[in-house]
């Protein structure tokens, strides 16, 4: 289970919100195959990528918008990631028939929120700030 | 979140920069590994978190506590982490037990024992307890110094190329063993190497550091290996066959063939690597592929090592490992394809 | 103690003066300054009796000086790379006990050894009247004998006690690096003595350099030999100019030239030193090709390395013995006790503070590092090239002027005299010692806490333990040995010193050394013997030390 803690604020309700809500879904998704409703994690799983891909792109625009200088790093971040979010839906989708891929996709759910997301996120917290 | 949060660090020695902008983060329970070649700051991030370097720049937070920022820095001794450093460091003058309760001091002397005894008998030390280093073995020491780290129950665990000093008979085993420990301990553990096969083991999570001291990829194994996002990462795991072409439709002609390159510039200068056991080999002259020369085979064991040539004449070699049965004597002439999961394009850089 | 700074620490690491850097700055300049003085002085105008000395004995001082470094670097580097070569190569009887016992002379300081040969061999002892009576010759002119009050004499006494650092240092380097090179050249056909003269004698140079370099800064130093035998080297010209002309520019003068003799030792020793030969402390057995000698060979060796081991320890300290039973009424009196009070205050004073400084010295290289530092350290320890006549000039120039300084200060701002404050005391004598022997005490105090290495303390602080808890349970235990080894190599070294406390000593102020050369120079060995079997008994501490040492390294024994 993971929280929204203060070290992980950007301290910038818009992005943070996102954040905690992803947070909430990952939770939910450790939460089901913890009590063994593998079946349901497919949805979620899907919903969880369809946000991210939302999320990045409202944070792109609002990079864009306080003309950070980064952005066009941070956008191939985005990218990059999402061959990870294509083999989280793979795991997802054999979690009822894998223990494996269920404790695959917790670890890969929670590195991906709290690491790729938040904490490359928090590069720009200062920017933010001050902007 | 429980574990270690490291973001932002930026770190020089006079002109040179080792770290720049890295971030780390290991949850409890888990096991990263940062890999990166020898001399790169891979150490200086291990010694940052612990305190035995002082922060330039970025913080670095442990159980939700910032113990290094710009205003804070808290000494080593009160960060409650345990660190195994490459050379084993135990202290001379005392015994096995005594090394390994030396950082229980504020627990009463029958507790330190016991907890000390405790670890020993998990690494399977428990015999050698009033014994000085000196007379240890190579992996006793290490796995003394393990037992030593642990004890005192630490926050997080940092190791520094726990394992380099092992000759390679030991290491395969001892590795395994750690990792036993360390799974059963439940302590975030942040590890440092240079051999990527010890990461690939050992990691939950791996972290590479490249030269100019940034992280480059951080995935797990799998998608660290078939997926590499710099060919600095595709490198790291040995020989490469590479061939340069120019992307045409999305593709790649190379003399064994065409490869995919999504996602990439037309008519961009490529340079497309090749796993060695992504060329895969037929004899038997009604197979596809490309004609190759054989020039020698050295079988290994395991795998069996073929240098080829490209039947046209044109010069480079090309380097295989074969997994299976493979008698040259027996080849018809041999005909290679690339099997396109080993395979990976990625842009010239100037001066390449 | 690495890091571990709090936020004032890291602007602390840009500024360049701080306690470490300043303490050991201030310890440089103390040793410096003497030798600085001297060659002030040298150019100083006043007394100016260069002209006289260079017309008059210079030429003397200066031919007897290098050939008595001749003859002794010839005479050292003989028996010691021989004695070497026979324990390290060869099996013969007798050889595990050659190993530690070849350094046994080491013991003994050259005016000791001195006065006894003197003894035995003069025209009234014992060994002519025999050979008189045996022969029945009554007067000189009827036979030949050596005489030993020569520069024959003084050669052969210096290199009976010398020879022990050529041995030492040539055998750890035959032991080191000697052995899959010399397997080589056998198998290529080159028999023992080849193999020897063109392998293991190039290999093993620089250490056999390094031996005679110190062993030629030693003979540079004595006084006590070289009085005794009135051969006229450049240090009993100092003596001479200085205690009998009170001469302290002419004196200075014929140090200044002293000083271009150690700057030449000097630099070939460092020379050396950088030539890729780096000793271990404790040199581990290598199973060499012991060639086993066998009959008339094995007994031929054990006759050759009998010799120096007799000739050097055994037989004087008998003779001290017997005369130490004999005179025994005569060799007890107050003033020998007194004087070996002294000496136990003058040697254990100056180890006490000589630890303290290089304990200071060794931790500011190891917490603050850095260039300066090293390269302070080293000028620090640059006193045990300066021979103690030169020392002795620059103490007192330095305390002469810095008690004239505040005599007139006092003088002008209230009124009275101070007078001598500095020269002639306890303290000179003592300041002497430090500026010699602080290269001995920081060499094994520096030599093991490299030992205890930053991941042990980067251990310790992960571990729990402040900086002060580390050098409590990790720093002393380890360091205890060697500061007791350094306390006590400047304790010995101390007891033997003649030149310096003669020089600097308080008026009526003796030690046993002073008081040894004192009577046996006036031919009463018998009184001053139980005094100089004390010295030669202090001596044998550090020899014990080795012989231990070089015993432990025997397979079975070996560490890791």
């Amino acid at each position: 289970m993971v929280e929204l803690t203060s070290s992980f604020k950007l301290e910038f309700e818009a992005l943070d919100q996102d954040h905690r809500k992803m947070i909430d879904q990952v939770n939910a998704i450790i939460t089901e195959i913890d009590t063994g409703n593998t079946e349901v994690c497919k949805t979620q799983v899907a919903d969880f990528v369809i946000f991210s891909k939302q999320h990045f792109a409202r944070e792109e625009q609002l990079l864009v918008s306080i003309n950070y200088p980064d952005v066009d790093k941070h956008r191939k971040h985005h990218r990059d990631l999402y061959d990870k979010l294509d083999h989280m839906l793979e795991f997802a989708r054999m979690a009822p028939e894998n223990d494996i891929a269920c404790e695959s996709l917790k670890k890969e759910l929670v590195y991906f929120i709290m690491d790729d997301v938040i904490t490359a996120d928090l590069e720009f917290k200062d920017f933010l700030t001050n902007a | 979140m429980k574990g270690l949060l490291i973001h932002g660090v930026c770190h020089a020695f006079g002109d040179n920069k080792v770290l720049d902008k890295v971030a780390v983060v290991v949850p409890a329970g888990e096991l990263v590994c940062l890999l990166g070649p020898s001399g790169c700051g891979k150490s200086t991030l291990l010694r940052i978190a612990a305190g035995l370097e002082v922060l330039q720049e970025g913080s670095v937070v442990i159980d939700e506590v910032t113990v290094a920022s710009n205003t804070v820095h808290v000494e080593p001794q009160d960060r409650r982490i345990g660190f195994m450093f490459q050379d084993y460091a135990l202290f001379p003058h005392l015994t096995v037990l005594d090394n390994v309760t030396f950082g229980m001091k504020y627990l009463p002397p029958e507790k330190a024992k016991a907890r000390a005894m405790d670890m020993l008998a998990q690494v399977g030390m428990t015999d050698q307890i009033s014994k000085p280093p000196h007379m240890l073995s190579g992996g006793q020491q290490q796995r003394v110094a393990l037992a030593r780290a642990l004890a005192p129950e630490p926050k997080l665990l940092l190791l520094d190329e726990p394992f380099s000093g092992l000759d390679t008979n030991m290491r395969a085993r001892i590795r395994e063993e750690t990792l036993g420990v360390l799974k059963e301990c439940g302590v975030a553990t942040l590890m440092v190497t240079h051999d990527p096969e010890e990461a690939m083991f050992m990691a939950d999570r791996i972290k590479i550091l490249g030269r100019d001291g940034k992280i480059l990829q951080a995935a797990r194994p799998h998608e660290i290996y078939y997926h590499p996002k710099h060919e600095f990462v595709a490198k790291l795991f040995g020989l490469m066959n590479r061939f340069d072409g120019v992307v045409d439709n999305a593709r790649v002609e190379t003399p064994l063939g065409s490869v995919a390159a999504p996602d990439m510039a037309e008519g961009l200068k490529v340079q497309v690597l090749i796993r060695p056991e992504g060329i895969v080999l037929a004899s038997s002259e009604n197979a596809n592929g490309t004609p190759l020369e054989l020039l020698s085979t050295h079988l290994l064991g395991h795998d069996n090592v073929v240098r080829l040539r490209l039947a046209s004449g044109q010069k480079g070699e090309i380097y295989v490992r074969v997994h299976h049965a493979f008698e040259p004597e027996l080849a018809m002439g041999i005909k290679a394809k690339i099997d396109p999961d080993y395979a990976f394009v990625f842009p010239v850089e100037a001066g390449q | 103690m690495t890091g571990g700074q709090s936020l004032s620490g890291r602007t602390r690491r840009h500024l360049k003066i701080d306690g470490w850097t300043l303490g050991t700055a201030a310890i440089s300049l103390a040793v410096m300054l003497p030798i600085l003085a001297v060659i002030l002085l040298a150019f100083s105008p006043g007394d100016d009796i260069w002209g006289h000395l260079s017309s008059t004995v210079l030429p003397l001082y200066v031919a007897n000086t290098v050939q008595l470094m001749i003859g002794v670097g010839c005479g050292t580097f003989l028996i010691g790379v021989g004695g070497a070569w026979l324990v390290t190569m060869y099996r013969f009887p007798g050889k595990a006990v050659f190993e530690w016992a070849l350094l046994l002379p080491m013991a003994m300081p050259a005016y000791v050894i001195a006065y006894v040969y003197t003894d035995i061999l003069e025209y009234a002892g014992p060994v002519q009247g025999a050979l008189r009576d045996l022969f029945g010759w009554t007067s000189v002119r009827q036979y030949w004998f050596p005489e030993i009050r020569s520069l024959g004499g003084a050669i052969s006494m210096m290199t009976l006690v010398l020879y022990p650092y050529v041995y030492l240092l040539s055998r750890a380097a035959f032991l080191e690096q000697s052995v899959g090179v010399l397997e080589a050249s056998r198998v290529l056909g080159r028999n023992q003595w080849q193999s020897f003269y063109s392998v293991a004698l190039p290999l093993a140079r620089p250490a056999i350099v390094i031996g005679i370099s110190l062993v030629l800064m030693e003979t540079l130093n004595d006084f006590g030999t070289v009085d005794f035998f009135a051969v006229y080297t450049l240090t009993l010209g100092i003596f001479d100019v200085w205690m009998n002309m009170s001469n302290i520019a002419g004196a200075a003068q014929l140090a200044s030239l002293m000083l271009l003799f150690v700057i030449a030792l000097v630099l070939v020793e460092r020379f050396s030193r950088h030539n890729k030969w780096f000793h271990q402390t404790t040199s581990t057995y290598k199973d060499l090709p012991g060639y086993e000698l066998v009959g008339m060979k094995g007994w031929l060796a054990l006759f050759v390395c009998s010799f120096p081991v007799l000739l050097g320890f055994i037989f004087p300290s008998g003779v001290l013995l017997t005369y130490a039973v004999t005179h025994f009424d005569r060799a007890v009196n107050a003033v020998v006790l007194e004087s070996a009070g002294n000496s136990l205050l003058l040697s254990g004073t100056a180890a006490v503070i000589a630890v303290l400084v290089a304990i200071f010295m060794a931790y500011g290289v190891r917490i603050k590092g850095g260039r300066a530092l090293k390269v302070l350290t080293r000028l620090a320890s640059m006193g045990y090239a300066v021979p103690g006549s030169v020392l002795a000039v620059g103490v007192i120039a330095v305390l002469a002027s810095l008690d004239n300084t505040i005599d007139d200060f006092m003088r002008q701002n209230f009124g009275f005299s101070t007078g001598l404050m500095f020269s002639g005391t306890i303290a000179a004598v003592i300041f002497a010692y430090l500026v010699r022997f602080l290269a001995l005490s920081f060499g094994t105090v520096e030599a093991s806490l490299t030992k205890i290495t930053p991941s042990m303390d980067g251990a310790a602080r992960t571990l729990g333990h402040g900086a002060f808890s580390t050098l409590r349970r990790v720093h002393m235990p380890l360091m205890r040995t060697s500061i007791l080894t350094a306390a006590m190599l400047v304790f010995v070294d101390g007891m033997k010193e003649l030149p310096l406390t003669i020089i600097l000593r308080p008026f009526n102020f003796q030690t046993l050394a002073t008081y040894v050369h004192q009577f046996a120079s006036d031919e009463q060995l018998g009184e001053a013997s139980l005094a100089a079997l004390t010295i030669v008994g202090t001596g044998i501490v550090p020899v014990i030390l080795l012989s231990y040492v070089i015993r432990k390294s025997r397979p079975g024994q070996e560490t890791r």
